[in-house]
């Protein structure tokens, strides 16, 4: 079988199942707005577990993570290997917290208990976070997956025809099966992600004998990737800290994992999850170590994309295939999640604006993620420094969010005035114009974005102390 | 101890481990020795923070189902 036939055949088994997966989210969801925005908001362990697995890992796990250890070494392990485990730790903190929170509310979003706390500018301060940060970061996972497909599937169809196909089909599988139907294809592609990248691993170990004998033949090559901060002296202890903290915030200034946590079924759901995810996550960052450490020995590569691209060349016509899929699922699993994410937010930001317009939510939410998906597209074929920027630091961006967040969480019943969202604006502002260069990345010594985080933080938990003590007082007055 | 004890007491372990790997004991600059298994001493020493982390998950997990 040739590499074109491999792929077509492959690719046609997986949308089949892909939309068969969305045909069963659509029939259990019974037209009912709560499931299809929420899935009834009664999660179990398994789906709960690879959905919020494949929405975590994008396309950087499949093609970053692996290029990062070849390019940048074995430091990279203490960015993410530490790192993740510590957001297993926080996803089971957070996940209890959430479950006391919700509890006996009619939960819908995120937008709701900030709009509980902060009144409607702590929404409003939120879903532009959101949209600022999360489009180009979908943009750019889009550009990626499509400019290696476009590279190395075997027939002539350009990279901005790859972007359409992927944006069509993440439309056409969340507008039929709603939340339930993206989780269940979601679950379809962790399980995809995760066989092919260790797939691959496995012939890297094959070829080489062993993972020792593959740290000698780095050693031999290039041995600053055995050390920190890398070749390009990029792994600094400041780096590794700003990464450390943005990932960890991830279940709290990402709507789509927020929202998973909030909707899963009971106590177990929630405390086996990050276990569950934590123990798949090693597994695949060793899988990730093995193959960049061998492209750092055997493919040389400018770009992660040209690297993994070179790699599935490599490969077996149907291996090849399947990793080539694993790609699309990769770019398709966070971006769909991240759409229907924005999509709920910003029709509860806008104070359930559908009804307002007399349309249905569904089809409001449908709406929302058609526009998203023509934004991306745009956004991902006209990609500037500018965009690349936002994108990349699209995760400490949306951190900058969790202080506000984590105090509509854990803060129930209460409400503050504007002083935490307009210090979240202030700090998003600054942050924004440091990626533009219109302020200094580094101030004394230290990266803005740390120094926006700890005054975020501070002047957050001084405005939750006054309160309580304000409270407390009225209380002591009352008795 | 209680549950709030409980998490207190993880945060802070899960904190020191995680300030441990970004100090010159895990990642110092340049250095790869001493070898272990085979592996250099930040991809080792990240691994053994990395499960150490784990296995406070897992007691944090075993250990939260008595707010059932």
């Amino acid at each position: 079988m040739n590499r074109g036939m491999a792929f077509v055949a492959v690719a046609l088994i997986y949308l089949a199942v892909l939309i068969s997966l969305a045909v069963i989210g659509n029939r259990k969801n019974k037209g009912d707005e709560y499931q299809f925005l929420l899935a009834g908001g009664s999660l179990g362990t398994i789906i709960g577990f690879l959905t919020f697995f494949a929405t975590l890992y994008s396309t950087f796990i499949l093609i970053g993570m692996p290029n990062f250890f070849r390019v940048h070494g074995v430091g990279t392990w203490i960015f993410l290997g530490v790192t993740d485990m510590a957001l297993a730790v926080f996803t089971l903190w957070l996940s209890l917290k959430l479950r006391e929170r919700i509890a006996s509310t009619d939960f819908r979003s995120i937008s709701d208990l900030l709009r509980e706390t902060f009144s409607s500018r702590g929404v409003f301060v939120y879903v532009l976070g959101l949209v600022i940060f999360l489009v180009p970061y979908i943009a750019i996972q889009i550009k990626g997956a499509s400019g290696i497909l476009a590279h190395v599937v075997p027939y002539e169809v350009p990279q901005w025809g790859w972007a359409v196909i992927i944006l069509f089909l993440m439309y056409l599988y969340s507008s039929i099966g709603g939340l339930r139907g993206i989780m269940y294809c979601d679950s379809l592609q962790g399980i995809v992600l995760f066989t092919v990248i260790w797939i691959m691993a496995f012939i890297v170990l094959d070829n080489f004998g062993g993972i020792g004998k593959l740290v000698q033949a780095v050693a031999e090559e290039e041995p600053a990737l055995l050390s920190t901060p890398g070749p390009k002296g990029l792994l600094s202890v400041q780096w590794l800290i700003a990464g450390f903290i943005s990932i960890v915030l991830l279940p709290v200034s990402q709507p789509q994992l927020t929202s998973r946590l909030s909707i899963l079924k009971g106590l177990n759901e929630r405390r086996k999850i990050p276990v569950l995810h934590a123990s798949f996550t090693f597994l695949l960052l060793i899988a990730g170590l093995i193959i960049g450490l061998y492209g750092a020995v055997a493919i040389p590569a400018k770009t992660g994309p040209e690297f993994i691209g070179k790699l599935i060349l490599e490969q077996n016509p149907v291996i090849g295939a399947v990793a080539l899929i694993g790609i699309l699922a990769a770019a398709m699993s966070t971006s769909d999640s991240q759409f229907f994410a924005l999509g709920s937010e910003i029709n509860n930001a806008l104070g359930r604006f559908s009804r307002k317009l007399k349309v249905s939510p569904i089809v409001f939410v449908k709406l929302v993620i058609l526009v998203f998906c023509i934004a991306s597209f745009v956004v991902a074929m006209k990609s500037s420094q500018g965009i690349i920027s936002l994108a990349v630091s699209g995760f400490m961006g949306t951190a900058l969010m969790a202080p506000m967040v984590l105090t509509a969480i854990l803060c129930k019943g209460r409400s503050f005035n504007s002083v935490i969202p307009v210090v979240t604006v202030i700090s998003l502002v600054v942050f924004l114009l440091s990626l533009f260069g219109l302020v200094p990345k580094m101030i004394m010594g230290l990266r803005i974005d740390l120094i926006l985080l700890a005054i975020n933080t501070l002047i957050t938990i001084l405005v939750v102390l006054i309160e309580l003590k304000k409270t407390n007082k009225a209380f002591q007055r009352m008795s | 101890m209680n549950s709030k004890n409980r998490w207190i007491f993880f945060g802070v372990a899960v904190f020191i481990l995680a300030a441990v790997s970004f100090t010159p004991l895990v990642i110092p600059y340049g250095v790869t020795e001493p070898y272990f298994l085979g592996l250099p001493r930040t991809l080792w020493a990240g691994l053994g923070i990395s499960l150490s982390i784990y296995v406070l998950l897992v007691l944090a997990m075993l250990t939260s189902g008595d707010q059932r």
